[in-house]
């Protein structure tokens, strides 16, 4: 089985390509159930109404911003070899994000965001380049020292919410705030995700929404400086998906947080600060948006 | 099934090989172990078995007091039931390397205990080897495995066993020296013609040959007269090499008996009739034997006493004539060295002077004597004239005067017939007249007579003048002779001198001789002296060649004598083939295989099966969709079902298959090679079992295909739909221990989780807990053998435990009570302390039933000459209180293991069979005990009960602690064992005790064999639980982790550092394996107690209780097994990608 896009090897029963992350729509291809059940079919581009920002010409090579900034990924690459097909993942991709920023990337399946994400969160490794977080060049880091990363720096908050199923809502948070060197009550960071009345319960008895707010809460929990998100609302309805952005972007605002949030659905681009538009391995633009809108009067 | 889902189900094998191969594998280990250790034990048999046939193993075993003959042979051989009889015979030596280059001195071997390596010299029928038919009719016969059968007195064969146990002490064509211990080994055999005996008394055997022989199985060879006591290796030479007129062993083939399989109840009872009847006509065949050899005996005796005496004599002249040799050597030694000194130089130097000195003397003495002489006018010529004058002068007057005698007489005659006148006689005085003078004879009368008167007268008258002139002649000549006077003296004076000088010359001359050769002279004494010490030397020798003979003369005769002695009492001794050494083990270990093959595959099975199940479900539930699909696709439940069925039994029957290949080929042999060790059973044919086979694949089988049928019919009746959407993961749940917020608010979160999963995986836990529960037992009972096996001895044998006493002696003839004449060997030890004390027994091995028991058991019945103090040979102690038990006169004390043997208790009646003897006896207490069993009883008791007094044949002994050996190490004991050896053979050396054995060699020898099984023992339950442990945990662990890998991403990315994560998992083996172990510990206890009485062989009681450090061990193990699975689990966790782990979602 091949993927349709990248054309790379696939296992049997894989729902979705590892090189380029596309998902597998072929007729005998399993649909995953929570799929069927959930998603959305993206809607149609819509024109702009409220030209808020000018276009600005694709650049396929932004040039660095003079001075540090939180986020620096400089010409990273990541190469995956299969067989004797190399496929690039990343190609020499860069782009800033500065502090306290919500950053969204966007890109089509296979466009490399979740392997950016990833090497951001310091759970993949890169062939070339280098990622410097807050001073720190990440890609460098040791294994141990890359652990102590996202003990202390990183919250992840995943498409599948990747709760523990063994756990209660709290507890699930608890065992983030456990690692943690400065950890939030997880309490209070449940009560922050509306989810107050539902911290005893286990994840299987818990909505797909509020199973990403425990993620969420769990990310949160640990009080940390980078927060990244992987198709965040990917698994959810509208609405849901909107109070979940709501929730990033109010998080991103009120603790000074930086959020990055990866997503193929271009229509969430106008609450970002920053916007990273990436295509095959490559970040092809990068818009800073002065005045982002407020997630609640977004539609799409 | 269609072609679409046969493919499938081919490619599904192939894509999962893995786990099909793991179930293959999994399968054919539980098989594998199955059958293999089911053949075990009837492969030992029918190795056994082929080994007695093909070579004849004797079923009776007959000794002799008196030893056997070919009258005895053909008495036997008429007995009914009997097929042939064989004689043999042997002697014990001991054994030693011929001299080392250089040397004359032999070497002593020792053998494994560190004792005098004890040989047995057997007389072997070599005769007709090569033809099979010739062989038949011969027992105990040989089978050659290398070499060539021996030609001649010298050559010998030696067991493949010895030669494989110490391959570097014989080997083909090397030569060996076996001497007697205490007597000549050329008494009982002789070397080949022409081979000359060197080493007084040792026969040098050359090894032609190596052999299997059936009848030493055991590396235990049994009790020797000679040297320690122990035999240690045995070779077997031609019997012609025998000159002794007599056989030690009657060995007896049963007719029939080679039909019947060893060890079973048909052959034991086919066997047991015959030697009924054996021991029936024993007394008459002994009774004519004794009549024969009685006065045989008897002329021996005196002969040897004759032969005895002459030789005494002649040592005694011998002696006698050198008794002042040595004083008188010494002297001339003494002088030797006087005078080879040089003083004694300068003494001969002196003693030249001196005679020197007096020869110079002498010289001057004869120069003065010599002038002396010289000096008178005449010489000894002058001397000697005149004497020759003298002698004339001396001559004429003699004459003269003698014949004017005669003539005056005639005259005077003449006148006085004149006178007369008679006329008759005038003739006469005319005769006379005429003849005393010169004149003419007248008439013969008167006128004539006259006339002739006068002239007469005239005439003489004339003579008379001559007369005085030869007086005065005389005169002149003497007075001349006188003259010579001092002459004479001075010449006689030169005379002397002339002697002195020579004499003083001659002294001079030998002195000067002396001194001169004075070094070849002290040589040549020195020489003398040598050769005077030399002679000394070989003739002492001769008289201690002489006393030896003596004593080995005077050794044959007491022999000789104590075998007349105890004529009266002969008796045979007849055994079965327990009387062979390690024939009665082997059956014992076979039986215990057969138990072990009985409860341990059935554990390896389970797991096994558990393995398979978790495995073959594991694959159902991935394949939940594909069956959805195919069900939506039309397909039946069934069509569905068969290519899971068909996966299992491929992998069940392929496992199975291979399991039984490795379990029939491998596993017996595997575990025979291991107790060959023990046992010489040269090869184990190969058995194919098909009941066990049959079993093994059938559970193989149900193992597989059950667990598949269990869970596809479960899922393959959902609907397609429910099978296509995944499983819901099982949800949380909370578990009771939440209750309790003062435990689980402790938690941390990992400890919630693993508490959790371990209650929503039930099944999973409840397996890893059963496998480490079962590891745990297993260890459990296998340290508890081997700890069983190793402190048996030290219970049974030793101060502390039963049997105190360190020594028996069997007595010669057996003693009354009381009868304190037949102890007096004892007295001299008893008074230097090196027995502290003894106590008189009787011993006897008998058989025993009781009511309504099938068959008769052997043990020992022990009478102690008095019960006072016999707790200091031997402790009994109550089998249930572990208080001190008396001997008392209401009734026996037997051991546990028998009174279980036979389910009888305190109060019941058991029946005692000894010969034609019964007795029944009352069970008055049950005792400890470990090996053998042992019926205690008080003389008294025995009286009653057997309606006899007791005589007691063995001796009891305590030795003084110095002479004890436990706990030395081999070099601390040599001298130890010199000073043992020296006090047996003393003891033995008198009438009254045959032989010494001591407990130590019990102890050494059946404690090295008890030490291998203990470690292969060890060895096979490590391994197997090991194994189990292995299997088990990785199997689970694997599986957990598969399950979920999602949840150790998650904690990854979360910021776990590898050590929580590991934790996350451990956490659980942990909390398993804790229980588990204590769960296996607890349950090791009964499994243990069950299977010790199982491995028991019957005439031991291993040791039934568990130690602490058998826990300790067990749990520790157990602990390393699962430590081990966590660090191979650490890797497979280390390397999940998160990436990929997190990319999916079920």
């Amino acid at each position: 089985m091949f993927c349709e896009v990248c054309g790379a090897r696939m296992e049997e029963n894989a729902m979705f390509c590892d090189t380029c992350g596309h998902r597998v729509m072929g007729e005998d291809a399993p649909q995953p159930v929570v799929q069927q059940q959930t998603y959305a079919p993206p809607p149609p581009p819509v024109a702009p109404q409220q030209q808020q920002f000018a276009p600005v010409p694709p650049v396929t090579r932004p040039t660095r911003k003079t001075g540090p900034a939180f986020i620096e990924f400089n010409e990273v690459s990541k190469q995956y070899i299969m067989g004797e097909v190399k496929i690039d993942a990343l190609d020499h991709a860069s782009f800033d994000i500065e502090e306290g920023e919500l950053c969204l990337i966007i890109g089509s399946s296979g466009a490399g965001k979740t392997t950016a994400l990833n090497v951001l969160g310091g759970i993949d490794s890169v062939t070339g380049g280098q990622v410097q977080v807050d001073g720190r060049t990440i890609t460098s880091l040791s294994n141990k020292q890359l652990i102590d990363y996202r003990r202390n720096q990183v919250g992840f908050v995943f498409q599948f919410y990747n709760l523990i199923p063994n756990l209660t809502a709290l507890e699930n948070v608890e065992i983030a705030t456990q690692l943690s060197k400065n950890p939030l009550k997880p309490e209070q960071v449940l009560n922050m995700v509306g989810l107050q009345d539902r911290m005893d319960s286990f994840p299987a008895q818990l909505s797909g929404g509020e199973q990403q707010r425990v993620s969420i809460a769990r990310a949160l929990a640990k009080n940390p400086r980078l927060l990244l998100c992987d198709e965040p609302t990917g698994a959810l309805d509208y609405e849901t998906g909107k109070q979940i952005l709501q929730l990033l972007q109010d998080t991103c605002r009120q603790t000074g947080t930086t959020v990055v949030i990866i997503s193929h659905n271009m229509a969430f681009e106008p609450i970002a600060d920053r916007v990273v538009r990436m295509r095959s391995g490559q970040v092809y633009d990068l818009t800073v948006n002065p005045s982002p809108m407020n997630v609640a009067d977004l539609e799409w | 099934m269609t072609r679409a889902l046969f493919c499938d189900t081919l490619r599904s094998m192939r894509r999962t090989l893995s786990r099909f191969i793991s179930i293959v594998i999994i399968v054919a280990l539980g098989v594998g172990f199955f059958t293999g250790l089911r053949a075990v034990s009837p492969g030992m048999r029918a190795a056994a078995y082929d080994l007695f046939s093909q070579l004849h193993l004797a079923d009776i075993v007959i000794q002799s007091t008196v030893g056997f003959d070919e009258h005895d042979r053909l008495a036997v051989l008429e007995l009914s039931g009997v097929e042939n009889v064989t004689l043999s015979r042997f002697v014990d030596g001991i054994l030693f390397d011929p001299p080392p280059e250089g040397s004359d001195d032999p070497v002593m071997a020792q053998g494994m205990t560190g004792a005098p390596y004890v040989m047995r010299v057997i007389g072997h029928d070599f005769e007709g080897y090569d033809d099979y038919n010739q062989r038949d009719d011969r027992l105990n016969t040989l089978r050659l495995v290398e070499g060539r059968w021996p030609q001649h007195e010298n050559e010998a064969v030696v067991s493949a066993y010895a030669n494989r146990m110490e391959p570097q002490r014989f080997s083909l064509n090397q030569r060996i020296l076996v001497r007697g211990d205490h007597e000549n080994l050329l008494d009982t055999v002789r070397n080949a013609p022409g081979v000359e005996e060197r080493f007084d008394g040792g026969v040098v055997y050359t090894i032609v040959g190596v052999v299997h022989t059936p009848e030493f199985l055991a590396m235990e060879l049994g009790a020797s007269q000679a040297g320690g006591g122990e035999l240690s290796g045995y070779i077997y030479i031609p019997n012609r090499a025998f000159h002794r007129p007599y056989y030690t062993t009657l060995l007896v083939g049963v007719a029939g008996s080679r039909a019947f399989a060893p060890y079973t109840a048909e052959y034991d009872y086919l066997v047991r009739r015959v030697r009924e009847t054996v021991e029936e006509e024993a007394q008459r065949i002994l009774t004519q034997r004794t009549a024969r050899i009685g006065p045989q005996l008897q002329e021996e005796i005196d002969n040897g006493r004759a032969e005895l005496e002459a030789a005494q004599e002649e040592v005694d002249a011998l002696t006698q004539a050198l008794a002042d040799r040595p004083a008188e050597l010494e002297e001339r030694r003494q002088e030797l060295l006087a005078e080879t000194s040089q003083e004694r130089y300068d003494r001969l130097m002196a003693e030249f002077e001196q005679n020197l000195a007096e020869f110079e003397e002498a010289r001057e003495r004869y120069m003065v004597a010599h002038a002396r002489v010289q000096a008178f006018p005449y010489t000894r010529e002058d001397y000697r004239h005149a004497q020759n004058r003298m002698t004339v002068a001396q001559e004429s007057w003699e004459m003269a005067d003698m014949g004017i005698q005669v003539g005056r007489a005639a005259i005077e005659t003449a006148e006085a017939i004149l006178e007369s006148g008679d006329a008759a006689r005038m003739g006469n005085a005319i005769g006379i007249l005429s003849i005393y003078f010169p004149m003419n004879p007248g008439d013969a009368n008167v006128a004539g007579v006259t006339r002739m008167l006068e002239e007469a007268r005239v005439d003489m008258a004339f003579q008379e003048e001559m007369l005085e002139e030869a007086r005065l002649d005389l005169e002149r000549e003497r007075a001349h002779l006188a003259r010579f006077g001092p002459y004479l003296r001075e010449l006689d004076a030169y005379e002397r001198a002339r002697r002195d000088i020579l004499e003083a010359e001659t002294q001079m001359l030998d002195a000067q001789h002396w001194l001169n050769n004075a070094d070849i002279m002290f040589a040549i004494m020195q020489h003398e002296f040598e050769e005077a010490e030399r002679n000394l030397q070989i003739a002492l020798q001769e008289q201690n060649f002489g006393l030896q003979r003596i004593a080995n003369s005077e050794r044959l005769l007491r022999q000789a004598e104590n075998l007349l002695y105890t004529l009266p009492y002969a008796q045979w001794m007849t055994n079965n083939r327990d009387h062979f050494p390690g024939y009665t083990n082997f059956g014992d270990t076979a039986d215990s295989m057969q138990q072990f093959a009985i409860a341990f595959p059935i554990l390896f099975f389970l797991v096994a099966s558990l393995v398979s199940f978790s495995t073959m479900t594991r694959m159902v539930k991935d394949d939940r969709k594909q069956m959805g699909m195919l069900k939506a696709a039309g397909y039946s439940a069934a069509s569905i079902s068969i290519k899971y069925i068909f996966y299992a039994a491929a992998a069940g029957l392929l496992g199975a298959l291979l399991g039984t290949a490795i379990g029939f080929l491998f596993i017996p042999q595997a575990i025979f090679i291991a107790y060959q060790i023990l046992y010489l059973i040269p090869t184990m044919p190969f058995g194919f079992f098909p009941a066990e086979a049959l079993v093994g694949v059938a559970a193989a089988l149900i193992s597989t295909v059950g667990a598949v049928l269990a869970s596809v019919v479960v899922n393959v009746r959902n609907h397609p739909s429910v099978l296509m959407r995944p499983k819901a993961p099982r949800a949380g749940k909370r578990v009771l221990l939440e209750r309790v917020p003062f435990i689980w608010n402790h938690m941390g979160f990992t400890g919630k989780v693993t508490t959790r999963n371990l209650m929503r995986n039930k099944m999973r836990a409840l397996m890893t807990f059963t496998g480490i529960m079962a590891c745990t037992a297993l260890l459990v009972v296998g340290f508890g053998i081997g700890d069983s096996l190793g402190t048996m001895l030290g219970r049974q044998f030793g101060p502390e435990s039963i049997m105190r006493f360190d020594a028996q002696a069997n007595l010669q003839v057996p003693m009354r009570a009381g009868d304190t004449a037949q102890l007096e060997a004892f007295e001299a030890h008893l008074q230097t302390g090196e027995i502290t004390s003894i106590l008189p027994a009787f011993i006897q091995q008998l058989y025993v039933d009781t009511q309504g028991f099938d068959r008769q058991v052997p043990a020992r019945l022990s009478v102690p000459e008095t019960t006072e103090g016999f707790d200091d040979f031997v402790y009994l102690r109550d089998n249930n209180t572990g208080e001190q038990l008396e001997l008392t006169d209401d009734g026996a004390i037997i051991n546990g293991k028998l009174a279980e043997i036979m389910g009888v208790g305190v109060g019941d009646t058991i029946t005692l069979h000894w010969g034609l003897r019964q007795a029944e006896v009352r069970v008055a207490s049950i005792t400890y005990n470990y090996i053998y069993h042992w019926v205690y009883v008080s003389p008294a008791y025995f009286e009653q009960a057997f309606g006899m007094a007791c005589d007691f044949n063995m001796v009891l002994l305590n030795l003084n602690p110095n002479l004890r050996l436990a706990g030395l190490n081999r070099g601390e004991r040599g001298a130890i064992m010199e000073e043992r050896t020296a006090l047996a053979r003393e003891l033995t050396d008198t009438v009254h005790v045959m032989a010494v054995a001591f407990n130590q060699t019990i102890i050494d020898s059946v404690g090295e064999q008890l030490s291998v099984m203990r470690n292969v023992v060890m060895v096979v339950f490590v391994a197997a639980s090991g194994a189990l442990a292995f299997v088990v945990l990785y199997n689970l662990n694997i599986i957990n982790i598969y399950e979920r890998i999602r949840e150790l991403a998650t904690i990854k990315v979360l910021g776990f550092s590898d050590k929580q994560t590991d934790m996350f998992i451990y956490r659980e083996n942990i909390i398993l394996s804790v229980l588990g172990i204590a769960a296996g510990l607890a349950l090791g206890i009964p499994i243990f107690g069950y299977i010790i009485r199982q491995a028991e062989i019957e005439s031991m009681m291993f040791v039934r209780t568990l130690v602490p450090w058998v826990f300790i061990a067990a749990g520790l193990v157990t602990l390393v097994f699962a430590i081990g699975i966590n660090v191979v689990m650490h890797f497979r966790i280390k390397s999940i990608n998160m990436v990929e782990a997190l990319k999916s979602v079920e």
